[in-house]
């Protein structure tokens, strides 16, 4: 079936009609009902979306004034994303999805809350529980294999915190180190606590890291 | 017939001077011709099963998590859809922004310019989810920094930077070193309502260090985080 638009024509006979509205309001309902909640579902959500799906546009879309629009196209590596173009006035589209992820530019892979064990506190994101203490107040923080594989080398973005219960400074930094490779790599990173003495705290109670890469 | 084309009206939008909450599209006689066929808003029903994803498609939907609707998405033939907001907040990568402030050595979040919508200029509160920051009554450049709606745990994870311009007698190559504030336990600095944000000088030849002679830090950064549900 397919909606015809053009109908009934002034010289069409009601029996003819009936099945040609009927195919209509049919049509109508059918697809309607592939984004939403159906004109005939018999509950209090119809009209309402099931989901929103964004067919691939070419181009991007004109906005006018007073609206924001929401559309999918290919982005430079030939996936189809989800795009936002603000009103006429207000700015070219941007890209909203990548890979997966809201698109911001950078994208976290390690996020953790470790106890001076190095054993994670709550919820975490991308490392091997717990963390490595050796010698005290040095934590390696190894990348499970899911981190791991969203790089491609190790120019990626670091921080880390420290808090302890002492009257001195948390110095949070990479371990120091001959080079960057053996302090930072794709497959673990190491945080030196220290205090002004520049020498390791080994009473930490609470540390922090997160790790983000380029989207 | 009429039945048939006055529910179709109905159950596709009516119009928001009627009833802004009926149908998620404009009314099909809006008076505005070039605003017909459009969305007013999407409302995403809860889907189990989620949708699939087809190639040359981006499909936006809700599901519960955790018990609560979230917004996903998919594409690309996805195997399984992607979160894109936890809690009442967008998250990237499984993180969470749950609260940030720039703010000063009196605890006065920064401004930044802006403008309104009508073009004028404005001052907007380089901060989020902040109901207010303190200095601490006893100590010098201790600030509490008060969220405005509670964090969900209090083992988030925090980021401390500040900006420091130092020239103290003794002090010349000290460095700043923004940092939780010490407590006798974690909690008593970092709860899940506020954090005890200290920057300390680290003195030079590994003096002892106690908390800052005078006020330290032109400008402080703290951001929190939580990992998505």
């Amino acid at each position: 079936m397919t909606y015809n638009r053009n109908i009934p024509q002034p010289a069409d006979l009601i029996s003819v009609s009936q099945g040609d509205l009927l195919e209509n309001f049919s049509e109508l309902n059918t697809q309607f009902g592939v984004n939403h909640v159906a004109f005939d579902d018999p509950g209090a959500d119809k009209g309402k979306h099931k989901f929103c799906t964004l067919v691939k546009q070419a181009a991007d879309p004109s906005a006018q004034s007073d609206e924001y629009i929401m559309y999918s196209k290919d982005d430079v590596s030939g996936d189809t994303e989800i795009y936002l173009k603000p009103e006429s006035s207000k700015g070219a589209a941007f890209q909203m999805t990548k890979d997966g992820n809201l698109f911001i530019g950078l994208v976290p892979f390690v996020a953790v809350n470790f106890s001076i064990t190095g054993a994670h506190q709550g919820a975490s994101i991308g490392a091997v529980d717990p963390l490595v203490v050796a010698p005290a107040g040095r934590y390696t923080l190894t990348l499970t294999a899911a981190a791991q594989a969203q790089l491609v080398d190790s120019n990626y973005f670091w921080h880390v915190s420290g808090f302890d219960n002492s009257n001195n400074p948390v110095i949070a930094q990479v371990q120091n180190n001959a080079t960057y490779g053996a302090s930072v790599d794709t497959t673990r990173i190491i945080f030196d606590f220290k205090n002004q003495n520049n020498t390791l705290i080994t009473g930490l109670i609470r540390g922090c890291a997160i790790c983000w890469r380029i989207q | 017939m009429q039945s048939n084309f006055q529910d179709t009206f109905d159950i596709w939008g009516r119009s928001q001077e009627e009833d802004q909450n009926v149908g998620d599209h404009v009314p099909l006689n809006n008076p505005d011709e070039e605003k017909r066929g459009k969305h007013k808003k999407t409302s995403l029903i809860d889907q189990n099963p989620i949708p699939t994803f087809a190639a040359n498609e981006a499909v936006l939907y809700s599901a519960k998590q955790n018990s609560q609707s979230e917004l996903f998405y998919g594409r690309n033939l996805d195997a399984t859809g992607n979160q894109l907001t936890s809690n009442g907040a967008l998250s990237v990568g499984g993180l969470v922004l749950r609260a940030y402030a720039l703010f000063d050595f009196q605890g006065k979040v920064i401004q930044k310019e802006g403008l309104d919508d009508e073009g004028n200029p404005i001052l907007i509160d380089c901060s989020f989810n902040i109901l207010s920051i303190t200095k601490d009554s006893q100590f010098q450049s201790i600030w509490n920094i008060n969220f405005a709606n509670a964090l969900e745990t209090d083992n988030y994870i925090w980021i401390t930077q500040s900006f420091n311009a130092f020239n103290f007698v003794g002090l010349r190559l000290a460095a700043g070193n923004a940092q939780p504030a010490k407590g006798a336990v974690y909690g008593s600095t970092i709860t899940n309502a506020s954090f005890r944000f200290m920057n300390a000088i680290v003195p030079p030849n590994g003096l002892p260090n106690q908390y800052p002679p005078q006020n330290v830090g032109l400008r402080m950064l703290f951001q929190a985080y939580t990992v998505a549900q």
